[in-house]
């Protein structure tokens, strides 16, 4: 059945110089013990043309794809930045700040929420979002209390809930906060919480 | 980019042929359980070992495989030693009927769902609930539970949606309630249930 393509497997020293660099990598990455499943990009600089193809190289670089499938979480760069997607989950949390984000000692707003996870968990970590707490709740993973993007508007009996006005205002309104065991609520934006950071 | 390659043999190996049996087998295992999800199976390198040629019609087979689970965009993460699934996932169908507290938290809320449908099966979010209704997937007629992770509402007196206090509340009328989906006719209604109410879980997958 079919026709077979047939390619030649010997390595070159610059192959073996990418394997050896990959394993040292992989080696690192897994000391690292960061909590989060990390499946790195392929490197397919071994591929030349009009050169042979190694066999080694290729399975390596077909179980590098699989492996980032298998992951299910995706770093996607938007405007320049990092952010993952996908199976991502809580994965720590900031100092405290009143809603506006000023305890953070960055921009106001959804950025500055942003650019604190970052500095906590790594440059594609975020504010959490509803979906995402639901997600670590079901896992088991449970935060203690802190901001989320939950992302909609309400006013309820005697607080309006927006984000804290985009986490740009800690005199008016209010935010989301998740609280431990996974009770979604909110709190006033003048009073302190930690951002919870999803990755 | 150009690969140099060539033809050399027609003939499948054993073993070829042995993963490609295993495949096809598989392949309408999976077909014939119809349970609605489209699942795209992780591919085999085994066949491939250093110093030895390679099959292109087994890279083919790889390639297409890797491209299928991308096409299907619903991936299978594994956060903490369990399976949940994330992308293109949609509504599948409900648990048996439980009030606020017997849903036993997120936790059993996703147990209860693993328990009906597969590994990575979990109480839809709202996110999932909103992607199955632009799609055309039918909800239950009965109301069932979903995880809003939103609180809506103040206070005693007030209608409070807030997941049923983490499903750990079966209190009817009191300060807290849980979000319900069900199918209303050509569209589907969002609303909320107080924690007494025995309700399906939607599951998404």
């Amino acid at each position: 059945m079919g026709i077979e393509i047939k390619i030649n497997i010997d390595f070159t020293a610059r192959q073996k110089k990418i394997v050896r660099a990959a394993v040292v990598m992989g080696a690192v990455i897994g000391a690292l013990g960061v909590g989060i499943a990390i499946a790195a990009p392929i490197d397919t600089t071994w591929i030349s043309g009009g050169a042979q193809v190694s066999a080694t190289s290729l399975k390596s670089d077909l179980d590098g794809l699989q492996t980032q499938i298998t992951a299910g979480r995706f770093v996607v760069t938007i405007d320049g930045g990092q952010y993952s997607v996908g199976a991502t989950a809580y994965c720590g949390s900031t100092a405290q700040t009143v809603g506006d984000m000023s305890g953070l000692g960055g921009p106001m707003g959804y950025a500055g929420a942003k650019q604190a996870c970052q500095n906590k968990c790594s440059p594609a970590a975020h504010m959490c979002s509803a979906e995402e707490l639901t997600r670590s709740a079901q896992l088991g993973i449970f935060p203690s209390t802190g901001w989320y993007a939950s992302g909609v508007g309400h006013t309820s009996n005697t607080q309006t809930v927006t984000d804290c006005d985009g986490w740009t205002t800690s005199a008016t309104y209010s935010g989301g906060v998740y609280q431990p065991q996974g009770d979604p609520g909110y709190e006033a934006c003048s009073i302190a919480n930690p951002v919870l950071c999803c990755d | 980019m150009k690969l140099k390659v060539y033809v050399v043999e027609l003939d499948l190996s054993s073993r070829q042929k042995k993963i490609v049996r295993a495949a096809v087998v598989t392949g309408a295992v999976i077909g014939a359980l119809g349970i609605g999800v489209a699942i795209a199976a992780p591919i085999d390198t085994t066949w491939i070992t250093g110093g030895a040629q390679v099959s292109a019609t087994s890279l083919k087979t790889d390639l297409d495989g890797l491209q299928t689970q991308i096409t299907a965009g619903r991936f299978v993460g594994t956060i903490g030693g369990q399976q949940y699934s994330v992308g293109a996932t949609a509504y599948v169908g409900v648990t048996a009927t439980f009030n606020g507290l017997q849903v036993g938290g997120y936790t059993g809320a996703k147990q209860k769902c693993q328990a009906a449908f597969m590994a990575s099966s979990h109480m839809c979010t709202t996110e999932e609930l909103a992607r199955s209704a632009q799609t055309g997937v039918a909800m239950p007629a009965n109301p069932g539970w979903y995880s809003a992770s939103t609180r809506d509402g103040t206070g005693v007196g007030s209608a409070i949606t807030n997941d049923c206090f983490g499903w750990s509340d079966s209190t009817a009328g009191g300060n807290n309630n849980g979000a319900i989906a069900y199918q209303a006719g050509s569209t589907v209604a969002f609303s909320l249930g107080t924690c007494d109410q025995t309700n399906p879980i939607l599951c998404c997958d």
